[in-house]
């Protein structure tokens, strides 16, 4: 048995604060002991990929936590990051645990680099890829952190002739 | 390996309704690791079956290998709930 949950809070995202989850997140209760088990998220991995896109498109500079979350999500290493955007892996490393400040050509480029390998793994966002090449920065509060909020949408698969759920996910800036 | 269950976990996480249901100990123990609920996911989709064991309460238990989105070995301890769900009981970071 499952119970959707209007909101949700996830805190095991990757993230060093939490996601909302609007109408997504299910409690489950035991098929036979009918004791609560837990809360389940459908697509775990989807999910994260949409997380990541929409976090590409904020117009702020990412954190250190923020690029590891996406090279993480993009399944590289840092090495295998720093490698692809041309970037010495020390650099990537300081940049991740914020101790070095990078240049917004290489944090616009560790995003164009997310956006072409998460594209495909999110197909339910409603990001255009095309997008991030006019993306402009504009500075981020101190110690802030955005708030983002996810939920399911649904699409006909044609083929199937059935409705298949993903993810899309909105980056909100603190004031 | 226990090729059978890593089969049987196959098709359970190859479920259009497939839930990953974590406990509250689960959750704990992946905070603690630095553990997104993706990259457990991933485990068992893609991980192996390396041990079963039966609790006291009857229940069974696999014990699913993979690794975390850095490469760093985890073993992801599971209830698994045919046809479509997995409750996780607990996570191990290995070595």
């Amino acid at each position: 048995m499952t119970h959707v949950l209007d909101r949700y809070e996830e805190k095991l995202m990757g993230l060093p604060y939490p996601v909302v989850l609007l109408n997504a997140a299910e409690e489950v209760t035991h098929p036979t002991t009918g004791k609560v088990l837990g809360v389940a998220i459908p697509d775990a991995e989807e999910l994260a990929a949409a997380v990541a896109l929409a976090l590409c498109f904020m117009p702020t500079r990412l954190s250190g936590a923020e690029v590891r979350f996406i090279r993480r999500v993009m399944g590289m290493t840092g090495q295998e990051l720093a490698a692809a955007v041309e970037m010495d892996s020390a650099t990537l490393s300081r940049w991740e645990h914020d101790k070095q400040i990078v240049g917004a050509w290489a944090d616009k480029a560790v995003r164009m680099a997310a956006v072409l390998r998460l594209q495909d793994r999110a197909p339910a966002s409603s990001l255009r890829p095309e997008d991030i090449v006019g993306l402009h920065f504009v500075p981020r509060p101190a110690d802030s952190h955005p708030t983002i909020e996810v939920h399911r949408v649904g699409s006909e698969d044609v083929a199937a002739e059935s409705e298949v759920k993903g993810w899309d996910a909105e980056v909100l800036l603190a004031a | 390996m226990y090729r059978q269950e890593t089969t049987k976990l196959r098709m359970i996480t190859r479920s259009p309704t497939f839930r990953m249901v974590l406990t509250d100990h689960a959750e704990e123990r992946m905070a603690e690791y630095d553990l997104a609920r993706f990259e457990v996911e991933k485990v068992l989709k893609a991980g192996a079956v390396v041990m079963i064991d039966m609790e006291a309460s009857g229940t069974e238990t696999w014990r699913v290998a993979g690794r975390d989105a850095d490469g760093k070995r985890i073993e992801v301890v599971i209830e698994p709930l045919p046809p479509s769900m997995a409750v996780v009981v607990t996570v191990i970071r290995v070595g």
